[in-house]
């Protein structure tokens, strides 16, 4: 606040802004930052407690099963497996719904929420880029969580045992199927919960939102298959997405369903499980991408 | 500003905090007929205390009092008293005449229609009365919100950052308005961090920063007040230098400084530099031509107070 | 007063989008009582209809997801965009406020589920086995005013009334009543169950209420009264912040 003074004229000073002459890292650059980010701000880190508590919480309840079974391997002396590589989703598949509906509406409600996408918008990633990034983020997120437990059941039994190596060997062909199917789980949960909690900005709405389309449509395609017969029975279970992903992961696994369960009962062909698994991925992204490219800010 | 007995508007030691953040410290004024602006910066604390003025918050410690009687959790008080709240939102579904009208109906007015129609004709919204609010401009939706707020007749009016997004020409209108209201006995509090405004219509003027009523009282008065900072004056005379060689000399002068042909004076005593000036002037052989104080507006004492 | 701020909220309900959705989630159970009835399956249809649609997904989803959505909108929207202020700065009882908003929020929740399990239930029953839908009709009306006061409530008492809610809804109700089955004295999900098998009086083996007819009743009442109550005082002590 200057004195105005009589008769004089007015001076801008140059206070030193100066344009910026240096290096610029580019566009991969920028994406692959977003995406840093954005897998931080999964898992809290960089914010405070509270946005921690949930993602990390998961994650540790996420390996409570492993850890029970390594502890039963290390005192047992025999071979016993309380939990098949193949069921461990199914044990998990709860907390894994839990982290997504906390998660999705995290990373991609922010931005909507404090009116910021202009700011992303205007530089030199493009919407799809800012998709894109989110969206990996959110997938090797859920990758971490439901990998990190198997392998480390997988490779914790083999320590438990007094020839490390060889059982590593037998064992080793589990690697695979652990790792793809957690791949699939994580696309097609990241891309369904990502695509849902894109809807609104509101951060309680899209967390319902996300929980409410796992636990209704589980619980339809759950009555659909135990209600009908025929060709529209064993299709009906695709519905429901957890049993989607568990009749993938099963599939993937090369292994027996367990008896009397829903799977069971549908009876589908194995790769049709995921063949839908990647089809409902493919569409939910379709889905995510056109409203970023078409939305207006 | 005139006080009634009980007061229009009072508190007394008023405090509100949130956890650690005190956003009202202890204040106390009582407020009359006429126009108050509270002044001060963002999160000095102007909204908090409105609200605990309008019955929307409890203080945490204090009163606060409206027409004698408390204001927390008094509805009945709202039948002599009318708020215009800052937020943007209104029901975006209705038109502005039903907008108005919901206020008339719940204040359990007879005749709604009139009384809303007489309250649009003082904001000047009769031309946009059947479009939707949604679709009504940042300015257009204060208007309604004011209209709103008075269809009831109230005798005290709260506005909480009226002229936010009203063009100049709005701004006019509401200031008449206003003035209209407070000459006909209202008794009106606006909060502003727009010094012009406030310097232009509020009698009175309250200074809240950093929660704490800093000033009170009418402006020029505030300034006057202020004996520990300089007062400057701009003065032309015949012979600058040399008036300025004079009253240096003086005891109540501060300095003295020569830009652009015109000479500053600072002097910690205005009263005793009105009666010390002509007679230095005098003996110097001087004559003066002009005696302006340069820095009475309410920006300077605000900044003032501000960094105190 | 009271008939205009009914009549108000209600065309606020109406128009949002959520409420859309809500109907789609009506529509679920009618869906699958009409896949039930011209399929194949063997089962028995009065126990399919009481456990599988009434139990399984109407009592237990669509019901607290219909009641949490609209009662948390009709006074929380409200709060949280500053609207607010517009009925509580009014010479107006806080409780001329409250219970319009609430009528209003569970007229439209016993609208929508009420009509589905309706429906759904003769549908399935082919117009048979009055009995069980007369019962759970009533006890979607009762449990729709207990979780429209419970939600409202909320909603009044805190800005994370969603959230909490949805814990309610899925951890409460969900799993832990389910794992520890003295939580059910708890639960208006079981409350609502036990009033559908006292006036069906469906024999034990098509479902089982855990918490009793006559006491069930008993509960969900206290439940509603205490929580209209509490409701009250709230809203009359309710703050308005503002950001600045």
């Amino acid at each position: 606040m200057t004195s105005p003074r009589n008769g004089a004229a007015g001076s801008i000073y140059d206070l030193g802004y100066r344009p910026y002459e240096g290096e610029r890292l580019g566009r991969a650059y920028a994406v692959w930052s977003l995406y840093f980010y954005s897998l931080r701000a999964v898992f809290g880190l960089g914010r405070s407690m509270g946005s921690k508590v949930f993602p990390i919480g998961l994650t540790v309840i996420a390996l409570i099963p492993a850890s029970i079974q390594l502890a039963i391997a290390a005192i047992a002396p025999a071979d016993l497996e309380f939990i098949k590589p193949e069921e461990y989703f199914s044990f998990v598949q709860i907390v894994v719904v839990l982290f997504c509906a906390v998660a999705a509406p995290e990373i991609i409600g922010r931005d909507q929420r404090n009116r910021t996408l202009p700011l992303y918008f205007s530089r030199t990633i493009s919407r799809a880029d800012y998709v894109s990034a989110k969206l990996g983020a959110l997938v090797v997120a859920l990758f971490c969580v439901v990998a990190l437990p198997q392998v480390v059941l997988l490779l914790g039994g083999s320590v438990a045992t007094d020839d490390l190596l060889g059982d590593l060997a037998d064992h080793i062909d589990r690697m695979a199927p652990i790792i793809a199917g957690s791949a699939v789980v994580a696309v097609f949960m990241g891309s369904m919960s990502l695509a849902i909690a894109s809807m609104t900005p509101r951060r309680a709405f899209a967390t319902g939102a996300v929980l409410a389309y796992f636990v209704i449509f589980s619980i339809l395609g759950d009555i659909l298959v135990q209600t009908t017969t025929g060709d529209f029975q064993q299709f009906a279970i695709l519905v429901s997405p957890v049993s989607t992903l568990n009749g993938a992961v099963y599939w993937i696994f090369n292994a027996d369903l367990p008896v009397d369960s829903t799977l069971s009962k549908a009876n589908l062909e194995g790769g049709l499980y995921f063949v839908a698994a990647v089809g409902y991925s493919l569409v939910a992204i379709g889905v995510l991408y056109r409203r970023f490219l078409r939305l207006s800010v | 500003m005139v006080v009634q007995d009980p007061p229009a508007l009072s508190v007394e030691n008023v405090s509100r905090w949130y956890g650690n953040v005190v956003a009202v410290n202890d204040i106390s004024f009582a407020l009359g007929s006429g126009i108050t602006g509270l002044l001060g910066p963002n999160g000095a604390g102007k909204s908090t205390l409105l609200h605990m003025l309008s019955g929307l918050l409890k203080p945490s410690k204090g009163e606060a009092r409206v027409l004698g009687e408390p204001a927390w959790r008094n509805p009945a008080m709202y039948r002599r008293l009318g708020l215009v709240p800052e937020r943007e939102a209104v029901y975006p579904f209705l038109t502005g005449l039903d907008f108005v009208r919901l206020s008339a109906r719940l204040h359990g007015l007879p005749d709604e229609e009139a009384a809303s129609m007489h309250a649009l004709e003082q904001v000047e919204l009769t031309d946009v009365k059947d479009r939707k609010t949604g679709g009504y401009s940042k300015g257009m939706k204060q208007r309604v919100k004011i209209a709103a707020a008075i269809v009831h007749k109230p005798s005290i009016l709260l506005l909480d950052e009226p002229f936010n997004g009203a063009d100049p020409r709005q701004r006019l209108r509401m200031i008449e308005m206003l003035k209209r209201m407070s000459e006909a006995g209202a008794t009106i509090v606006f909060s502003s961090h727009i010094l012009e405004e406030v310097e232009r219509l509020a009698d009175n003027v309250l200074v809240i920063v950093g929660g704490r009523l800093a000033a009170s009282g009418n402006f020029h008065e505030i300034r006057r007040l202020m004996t520990d900072r300089p007062h400057a004056l701009t003065l032309r005379s015949s012979d600058d230098r040399r008036i300025a060689a004079a009253l240096i000399g003086q005891p109540s002068i501060f300095g003295v400084s020569i830009d652009d042909g015109s000479l500053t004076v600072r002097t910690s005593d205005l009263m005793a530099f009105a009666e010390i000036a002509p007679r230095v002037a005098r003996d110097a052989g001087v004559t003066l031509f002009e005696l302006l104080p340069t820095d009475e507006s309410l920006e300077s004492v605000f900044s003032y107070l501000v960094r105190r | 007063m009271i008939g205009f701020i009914f009549r108000l909220t209600l065309r606020q309900l109406i128009v949002r989008r959520s409420t859309l959705l809500l109907v789609g989630l009506a529509l679920i159970p009618i869906v699958l009582a009409i896949v039930f009835r011209f399929g194949n399956s063997d089962e028995d249809p009065e126990r399919w209809t009481a456990r599988v649609l009434y139990l399984g997904l109407v009592v237990t989803a669509v019901l607290p997801l219909t009641a949490l959505l609209l009662g948390t909108s009709v006074i929380g929207d409200e709060i949280e965009d500053g609207t607010a202020v517009y009925l509580l700065t009014k010479p107006l009882p806080r409780w001329q406020i409250l219970a319009p908003k609430l009528a209003a929020a569970w007229v439209v929740t016993t609208a929508l589920v009420l009509t589905s399990t309706v429906a759904s239930g003769l549908i399935a029953l082919d117009g048979a086995g009055g009995s069980i839908i007369l019962g759970f009709s009533v006890a979607v009306v009762i449990g729709a005013l207990a979780y429209s006061t419970v939600f409202v409530l909320l909603s009044v008492a805190t800005n994370r009334a969603l959230v909490v809610g949805l814990i309610y809804v899925f951890l409460w109700e969900g799993a832990i009543t389910g794992i520890f089955h003295g939580t059910r004295y708890m639960s208006i999900r079981h409350y609502s169950l036990g009033i559908a098998d006292w006036i069906a009086g469906t024999p034990a083996r098509t479902f089982d209420a855990y918490v009793r007819g006559e006491t069930a009743l008993v509960l969900i009442v206290v439940v509603t009264v205490v929580g209209m109550l509490l409701a009250n005082r709230k809203l009359e002590e309710v703050e308005v912040r503002e950001p600045t």
